[in-house]
C-alpha cells in the first residue's frame, strides 16, 4: 500500500463558516486510503445529521395526531443524535465508532418506523439505510457489510409485508431490489479492486522470492569459485616454498648471511600468503555451507588443556602468563568436532597472546547452565574500542591497522571463529575495555540428549 | 657414517615437487626414484624395492588412493610404508588417508628441513 501524503490546505480559512466547514469535513489522516474513508464518513454523517434535523423540524408541522407528533420527531432525533455522535467520533479519530454510530442510528430508526406505520414510504428509509451500509463498508470488515445490507433490505421489506395493496407491494419490492442490487454491484467492484491489489502484492512477493533465489545461487557460485581459486593458488606457492627452502638451507650452495636473510623474508611472506589462502578457503566453505562437522565424544577439559599447551610456544619473549581454570560445573563429556573446536580456541588464544604485553591470558571453562557450557578467553591486553566491537567479526576487518601492523593477521580469523562457532550451534560474544583487556565468551550447546543416545564412543585420533 | 641408507620413491606428476624432492633427498646418500603416474610407478616397482613411497593423492589416471590400494593388494612393493601427500588438505585429511591404507600423511608445502628426517623415521619403523 503506497501512502501519499495529502497536500496541506492552501490558505488558512478566514470566515467562521469556512472554519466550521473545514473542521467538519477535512480529514486529518495523511494515509490516502484512510483519507478517503474518513471523508466519506464525515460527509454521510453530516448529511444524516442535517436530514434528521430538517425532518424532525418539518414533521412537527405535519403530524396527524398526538402519536405522530411525538413519534416521528423522536425517530429523527435518534438519527440526529447518532449522526452527531458519529461526527464527534470522527473528529477524535475513531472512524470505526463513527461508522457504527450512523449505521445503528438508521437501523433503529427504520425498524421502529416499519413497526409503527405500515403506510410510511419505506423507500426513503431503504435508500438511506443502504447509504449508511455503503458508508459502513468503508470502516467495517467486508464480511459485516453483507450482513448489514441483508438486514437493511429485511427492515425495509417489513412495511411491504403489511401493505394490502399488491401494486404498492410490487413497487416497494422493486425499489428495494434495485437499490440492493446497486449496492451489491458497488461492493463487488470494491472487493475486486482489493483483489487486484492483493494480486499485485503477491506478484511482487514472488518476484522478491525469485530475486533471492538468484542471489543465493550467485553467492554459492562465488564461494565455489573462491574455493577453486584457493586450490589453484596453492600449487605454485608450494613450489616457491620448496625452492626457497632449498636455497636458504644451503642445499644449492653456500649463501652469505645477507642472502639467507633475504630468503628468510621471502619464506615468511610465502607463509603468510598460504595462511591467507587457507583462511579464505575456510571462509568460503563456511559461507557456502559445505563445512561438515566430525563430531565425537570428547572431554572438553582435556581438549582445552591440549590446545593451551600447544600454544605455550607463543609465550617466548613475552612476559605474560597463560592459565586455564575449570570450574566445578565444567562438563567432562561433550559431543564436539575436536579439530574445529581447537581451531577456534587456537585463534582466540593466539590473538589474546598477540595483543597482550603485560599481565596474561586466562582461559576459563564453566558449565553453569543446563543447556550450554562456556569457554572464556580473557586477556589484559590493549583491548578493543567500542566502535570496533561491531565489526571485528567481519571479514578482513582489523582494529586500527596502524597499530597492528606489527601483529599481522589475515583479518579473517575472527570471521572464521564466528562462522565455526555458529556451526557448532553456539554463539560468541566479546567484551572489552581499551587498555584494560578483552574477554571473548564462547557459549556452546551441551547436546545432552545426543550424548545419551550414542551407542559407542569414538577414540580421538591424535593429530 | 653408520647411518642406514634407505630407498625412497616418489609418485607425483608435479615437476616442482619432483625437483625439490630430488634436491632435498640428494643431500643425503639415500636412493630416490621418481614416477609421474601410476603406470610408470608400477613399472619401476618391478625393479625397485623402496622402503618408503610418497604418493601424491592427485595423479593423472589412477589417483593416489587407487595406487596405494593396488600396491598393497598385489604386494608390489614388499610391504613398503606409504605416505600420502597433497596440497589440498584440510582438517581431517590425515584421518581419511590413514583409513585408506596409508601409514602416514605429510601436507604440502613440504618442509624441506624436516623431510628427510621424517622419511628416515618412517623407514626406521619398518625394521
Amino acid at each position: 500500500m503506497t501512502t501519499t501524503t495529502v497536500p496541506a490546505p492552501a490558505l488558512a480559512p478566514t470566515s467562521p463558516l469556512a472554519q466550521l466547514w473545514r473542521f467538519l469535513l477535512v480529514p486529518r489522516v495523511s494515509d490516502r486510503d484512510l483519507y478517503l474513508r474518513e471523508r466519506t464518513i464525515r460527509i454521510v454523517a453530516l448529511i444524516s445529521l442535517l436530514f434528521a434535523l430538517l425532518a424532525s423540524v418539518a414533521s412537527l408541522f405535519v403530524f396527524r395526531d398526538v402519536f405522530e407528533f411525538v413519534s416521528y420527531p423522536s425517530l429523527y432525533l435518534i438519527v440526529f443524535l447518532s449522526s452527531t455522535a458519529a461526527m464527534v467520533l470522527v473528529t477524535r479519530g475513531n472512524l470505526l465508532g463513527a461508522g457504527w454510530a450512523v449505521v445503528v442510528g438508521w437501523f433503529i430508526s427504520t425498524t421502529l418506523v416499519a413497526a409503527i406505520d405500515a403506510g410510511y414510504p419505506a423507500q426513503i428509509h431503504t435508500a438511506l439505510l443502504l447509504l449508511s451500509c455503503l458508508l459502513a463498508y468503508s470502516v467495517l470488515p467486508q464480511r459485516t457489510i453483507w450482513i448489514a445490507a441483508a438486514f437493511a433490505t429485511l427492515a425495509a421489506m417489513l412495511p411491504t409485508l403489511s401493505s394490502a395493496n399488491p401494486a404498492d407491494m410490487f413497487s416497494i419490492a422493486l425499489t428495494n431490489v434495485t437499490v440492493f442490487g446497486l449496492a451489491a454491484l458497488f461492493l463487488y467492484q470494491q472487493s475486486s479492486e482489493s483483489n487486484d491489489r492483493l494480486r499485485a502484492v503477491q506478484t511482487a512477493l514472488k518476484a522478491i522470492e525469485v530475486a533471492r533465489a538468484e542471489a543465493d545461487l550467485a553467492n554459492q557460485a562465488k564461494s565455489n569459485f573462491l574455493a577453486n581459486m584457493s586450490h589453484e593458488l596453492r600449487t605454485p606457492l608450494n613450489a616457491i616454498m620448496g625452492y626457497v627452502d632449498i636455497l636458504r638451507y644451503g642445499m644449492a650452495g653456500e649463501l652469505t648471511s645477507t642472502q639467507t636473510g633475504l630468503l628468510q623474508d621471502v619464506a615468511q611472506n610465502n607463509t603468510r600468503l598460504l595462511a591467507l589462502i587457507n583462511d579464505i578457503l575456510d571462509v568460503a566453505k563456511i559461507e557456502s555451507g559445505t563445512t561438515t562437522l566430525l563430531e565425537t565424544i570428547a572431554d572438553p577439559q582435556e581438549v582445552v588443556m591440549r590446545t593451551v599447551e600447544a600454544l605455550r610456544g607463543l609465550l617466548l619473549n613475552k612476559n605474560i602468563e597463560l592459565n586455564v581454570v575449570f570450574t566445578e560445573d565444567a562438563p567432562s563429556v561433550v559431543l564436539m568436532d575436536v579439530t574445529k573446536f581447537q581451531q577456534v580456541l587456537t585463534n582466540l588464544i593466539g590473538n589474546a597472546i598477540k595483543f597482550t604485553e603485560k599481565g596474561g591470558v586466562y582461559v576459563t571453562v564453566d558449565g553453569n547452565s543446563p543447556d550450554e557450557w562456556h569457554v572464556k578467553v580473557r586477556d589484559t591486553g590493549i583491548g578493543i574500542p567500542a566502535e570496533a566491537k561491531a565489526y571485528i567479526f567481519e571479514k578482513f576487518r582489523q582494529v586500527d591497522s596502524s597499530t597492528t601492523r606489527v601483529r599481522q593477521g589475515t583479518g579473517l580469523g575472527l570471521a572464521i571463529v564466528k562462522g565455526l562457532t555458529e556451526l557448532f550451534g553456539g554463539e560468541i560474544t566479546v567484551e572489552s575495555q581499551p587498555h584494560v583487556g578483552t574477554t571473548f565468551t564462547l557459549s556452546l550447546p551441551r547436546n545432552r540428549s545426543r550424548i545419551d543416545t550414542r551407542s559407542e564412543a569414538h577414540e580421538q585420533t591424535s593429530v | 657414517m653408520s647411518k642406514p641408507v634407505y630407498n625412497f620413491m616418489l609418485i607425483d606428476d608435479d615437476i616442482d615437487t619432483q625437483r625439490i624432492f630430488r634436491m632435498v633427498v640428494g643431500q643425503h646418500p639415500h636412493r630416490l626414484t621418481i614416477a609421474g603416474n601410476a603406470t610408470e610407478a608400477f613399472d619401476i616397482l618391478k625393479e625397485e624395492q623402496p622402503d618408503v613411497i610418497v604418493i601424491d593423492l592427485l595423479l593423472p589416471g589412477l589417483d593416489g588412493y587407487q595406487v596405494c590400494e593396488r600396491i598393497q593388494r598385489d604386494d608390489l612393493a614388499g610391504g613398503a610404508d606409504m605416505v600420502a601427500t597433497t596440497a589440498y588438505h584440510s582438517v581431517g585429511t590425515k584421518e581419511i588417508v590413514l583409513a585408506r591404507g596409508f601409514s602416514e600423511f605429510i601436507p604440502k608445502p613440504l618442509d624441506s628441513a624436516s623431510l628427510v628426517n621424517f622419511l628416515e623415521q618412517v623407514a626406521r619403523r619398518r625394521n
